[in-house]
């Protein structure tokens, strides 16, 4: 499998009169073709400014400070906003949160298509784009005759399947969703995702789906990285970091889901709140509500992310070598 | 406290309130700032610019700059009083219909259409043409009678979005009366809305003003900076190389707009984060 | 349209039922009709053994508030952005006089503390935009519970928090039930939290009420088809990784143009003729388990 998406060393966050805040640190990651990744955060964690700033999209305030974003090799920070726009839609797609008020609620769903058609592809031939359109319409299960409707006109989990199939019109490489489904009922949503995940199987291309909602992860991707304050705390297969979670917050936000099924007995979440990420605490942002917080040394150093098992990394520094050279400062 | 800091780094909060504050200035110390009377007649007329005359003379021998300073003081009255006024209207009537629905809103709806669709100028002009008082006090009421109904619409718009927020619902249930309702928890809310609205009723009103006086529809005999420039039109004073007759006191009657526009747009920004850059 | 049809239910005290249903199920109208924000067309109300009338005057009004209370499910807009926490809390005490003057202070710091927010003195000044999600959450259930209510009505109060927050929400409402005595109408759509929470769950589809019946029992057998598709797609980190696969796709039901006979049938796996002639009704087909559905 080759790498399709390397993201390297990026710090991206916002400028604000008091400074600068942090809202992604020193993210590393890697996607290869056809992989589905989920980025899986609370508020505040820093998530979607790191989506953002992949996808190019970061407006001021919002900059991105440091890294690169490597997309086929080449680094997207670089291109400039005409060579952007050729990739955008037609190799990397972003299906942004609440789908459902992205959609232009004065243009029939039929014109949309052809305005992204129309600005990222070579063709201009209104024969092409409806072929197109219908064809999308197909794979994420809409009837055509909702081609002509106008948003309004469509429930919250039709308009986010027409936002889909929209990121989806040109065959792009790689999808980014950001908590596509974070307003729709359950049974929608659960549909939904099969629906996203079929059709990555028929079209083979890579995902990285943003989320706050780890339970949903855990059954359809196929590595998570799980984000803490703006770092990525552990990253693994999904199904290695379900079995065996390395880092504190991992463990806790796994804690924190109530069984379905089974005996009802008294669970705990996490204690404390996210930090802000204008003031994080000193050493790993996530000691003050640790429970194996070690004083001394978590307060103190920042652990970095370190393969503790085969493909399973984690920022903490219960796992960290003897050497503390190993684990650097911010 | 952090609400006068906030409004002490808005630059067009800062540059519309230190033009209204320098005006406000002129108009009350207007008998110490102006050299002579507003309508001393005593002088050459027709005279161009000097020290003197700091702004020449008008046709009737009257001092122009004394005149544009006395002025301030009605203009700046009848522009504030009729402001307000209006943006009372509006607030009442807003509020009312937003709050209460049903036949209520439906009434006055009906009235705020009506007077949204005719046209506001020549209505103005056609009941100020009726008017044979000679005082300001019809300019007022035929300004503010053409012009609050925009603001009504906002403010009803508002009233109704707020009616259906979560916490406005929480009061009930803890068993808030309507009346604290109105106006403890939902009026604060609109507060900046309300202040936006004065502003631009205060706009409003100025530019009116200036405009009905212009076409000699107000008390010509008053002085306002309106009135100085229907006297200057008829006696020509551009023709006449007066040139500063006239621009004086139009420029002086944008500027005063442009304060109360920036005040508005200030307000907007203020309560409206999303507006901030 | 009606959003509820045919709401029957029975609330012991001291005990948590959970309300789960989708967005347009009624769930939300049903708790605001019971806290007498909305008017029922048709029906009663009975608290304690009493009819609720209809109309109530102000004084009945107020009386009855004493005993129903609700939480929000949004925090950031149940709390008026402009009232720091200190009014927030002190409007319920002084608008049903249940304290006066200096007392009024002693017994909001109280409430605080009762919800977790210590020390009282850190939080009691704050406005909402100064708290988080959880800490704002917290303050609505202190509202909730300063006139000391028999029943509260909590409208979706986890949906909108961080994950990691959501339990510790939960486990303080049900302390504060054991504490208090307080019997909780639960409303949500996730059926993990409500089998976490409730002592009996009932089921909403489309304006209906379809299943009624204890938690356990519930989750565990459900008797009407539409618990089983809420089940089946429900994400579950314990299932061993093997993602179940709905076979529905439809969307909720439009209210307005609901098709003749039980509401759930176009969707119903297990549809049969005489499910499209008439609604059926709810029945007790085992002691305390209740179900509208006419396969069983």
């Amino acid at each position: 499998m080759s790498v399709l998406l390397h993201v390297e060393n990026l710090s991206a966050g916002y400028v604000q009169p008091e400074g600068r805040v942090l809202a992604a640190r020193n993210i590393n990651l890697q996607l290869a073709e056809g992989e589905f990744m989920g980025l899986a955060g609370e508020s505040g964690c820093g998530k979607t400014t790191l989506a953002y700033a992949i996808a190019g999209l970061l407006q001021p305030p919002g900059r991105v400070f440091e890294g690169k974003v490597l997309f086929n090799g080449r680094d997207l920070l670089e291109l400039s906003q005409a060579e952007m726009r050729k990739v955008r839609w037609k190799e990397m797609s972003i299906v942004m949160q609440a789908s459902m008020n992205v959609l232009n609620p004065v243009m029939r769903v039929r014109h949309q298509f052809y305005d992204v058609l129309r600005t990222h592809s070579e063709r201009h031939d209104p024969q092409y784009f409806d072929q197109v359109a219908l064809e999308m319409f197909r794979l994420v299960g809409i009837s055509p005759e909702y081609l002509d409707a106008y948003p309004h006109q469509l429930s919250g989990g039709m308009k986010q399947r027409v936002a889909i199939a929209i990121a989806l019109a040109l065959r792009p490489r790689l999808v980014i969703l950001d908590e596509p489904t974070t307003a729709l009922d359950v049974v929608i949503q659960r549909s939904i995702l099969q629906q996203i995940d079929s059709l990555r199987s028929e079209l083979g291309f890579s995902i990285i789906m943003i989320t706050h909602d780890l339970s949903l992860l855990v059954e359809i991707a196929d590595t998570i990285a799980v984000m803490y304050a703006g770092c990525v705390v552990e990253r693994a297969p999904a199904e290695e970091l379900y079995r065996d979670p390395h880092h504190p917050y991992t463990q806790g936000l796994m804690r924190s889901f109530p069984p379905l099924v089974g005996t009802r007995q008294r669970m705990h979440g996490i204690p404390g709140q996210p930090p802000n990420l204008a003031s994080l605490p000193t050493g790993c942002p996530f000691h003050p509500r640790c429970p194996r917080a070690m004083p001394g040394r978590c307060n103190v150093m920042t652990p970095s992310l370190q393969e503790v098992k085969p493909h399973h990394y984690a920022a903490c520094l219960l796992y960290a070598d003897a050497s503390s050279s190993a684990a650097s400062q911010a | 406290m952090g609400k006068a800091r906030r409004i002490l780094r808005n630059k067009k909060a800062l540059t519309g309130a230190a033009i209204l504050v320098f005006l406000t200035l002129v108009a009350v110390f207007a008998p110490v700032i102006a050299p002579y009377g507003p309508n001393e007649t005593r002088f050459l007329p027709g005279q161009p610019p000097s020290r003197e005359h700091l702004l020449g003379t008008t046709s009737l021998g009257q001092d122009i700059f004394s005149q544009v300073v006395w002025g301030t003081r009605l203009t700046l009255v009848v522009g504030l009083v009729t402001g307000s006024l209006c943006a009372a209207i509006s607030t009442t009537i807003g509020l009312v219909a937003g709050y209460f629905g049903g036949w209520v809103d439906e009434i006055l709806s009906l009235i705020t259409n009506v007077f949204l669709v005719l046209p506001g100028l020549p209505l103005m002009i056609i009941i100020a043409a009726y008017i044979t008082v000679q005082s300001v006090v019809p300019i007022i009421i035929v300004i503010s009678i053409t012009g609050w109904a925009w603001g009504a619409r906002v403010l009803r718009s508002q009233m109704m979005t707020l009616k259906n927020r979560d916490y406005v619902k929480a009061a009930v249930i803890a068993g808030e009366s309507p009346l604290r309702i109105i106006f403890c928890e939902i009026f604060p809310n609109m507060l900046g809305l309300i202040v936006a609205n004065f502003f631009g009723a205060a706009l409003y009103a100025v530019l009116s003003e200036a405009g009905l006086e212009f076409l000699g529809l107000g008390n010509v005999n008053a002085v306002t900076w309106g009135t100085i420039l229907y006297w200057a039109q008829n006696n020509q004073a551009i023709l006449m190389g007066q040139w500063q007759w006239m621009v004086v006191p139009g420029v002086l009657i944008a500027v005063l707009g442009m304060s109360f526009a920036l005040l508005n747009f200030a307000v907007d920004e203020m309560t409206n984060p999303r507006l901030r850059r | 349209m009606r959003a509820v049809n045919d709401f029957n239910l029975t609330l012991q005290r001291g005990e948590v039922v959970a309300l789960v249903g989708e967005s347009g199920s009624g769930k939300t109208t049903a708790a605001r009709v019971i806290a007498r924000l909305y008017q029922p067309t048709r029906g009663a109300i009975m608290l304690n053994g009493r009819e609720v009338p209809a109309k109530m005057s102000r004084r009945e009004l107020l009386a009855f508030r004493r005993h129903v209370q609700m939480i929000f499910q949004d925090p950031f807009s149940s709390l008026n952005p402009l009232h720091s926490v200190r009014y927030t809390l002190s409007r319920p005490l002084l608008i049903h006089r249940l304290a006066q003057g200096r007392e009024v202070e002693q017994r909001v710091k109280e409430m605080l503390e009762r919800v977790g927010l210590t020390p009282p003195e850190l939080f009691i000044n704050k406005l909402p935009h100064e708290l988080s999600g959880g800490q704002r959450q917290r303050v609505g259930i202190a509202r909730a519970l300063a006139v000391g209510p028999d029943l509260i009505l909590a409208d979706e109060p986890t949906s909108m928090l961080d994950v990691s927050i959501r339990l510790d929400i939960m486990n303080l409402m049900l302390d504060l039930k054991d504490e208090e005595g307080l019997s909780y109408l639960f409303i949500t759509h996730d059926l993990a939290g409500a089998h976490y929470v409730a002592d009996r769950i009932a089921i909403m589809y489309a304006s209906y009420l379809v299943e009624l019946g204890p938690s356990d029992d519930v989750i565990n057998e459900p008797l009407h088809p539409y618990t089983e598709l809420l089940k089946s797609a429900a994400p579950k980190t314990e299932s061993g990784l093997k993602p179940e696969r709905i076979s529905t796709s439809y969307d909720i039901p439009d209210l307005a143009k609901l098709p003749p006979g039980c509401p759930f049938w176009p969707r119903c796996p297990h549809a049969e003729p005489q499910c499209k002639v008439r609604v059926p009704e709810l029945r007790e087909v085992a002691p305390g388990r209740f179900t509208r559905c006419l396969l069983r």
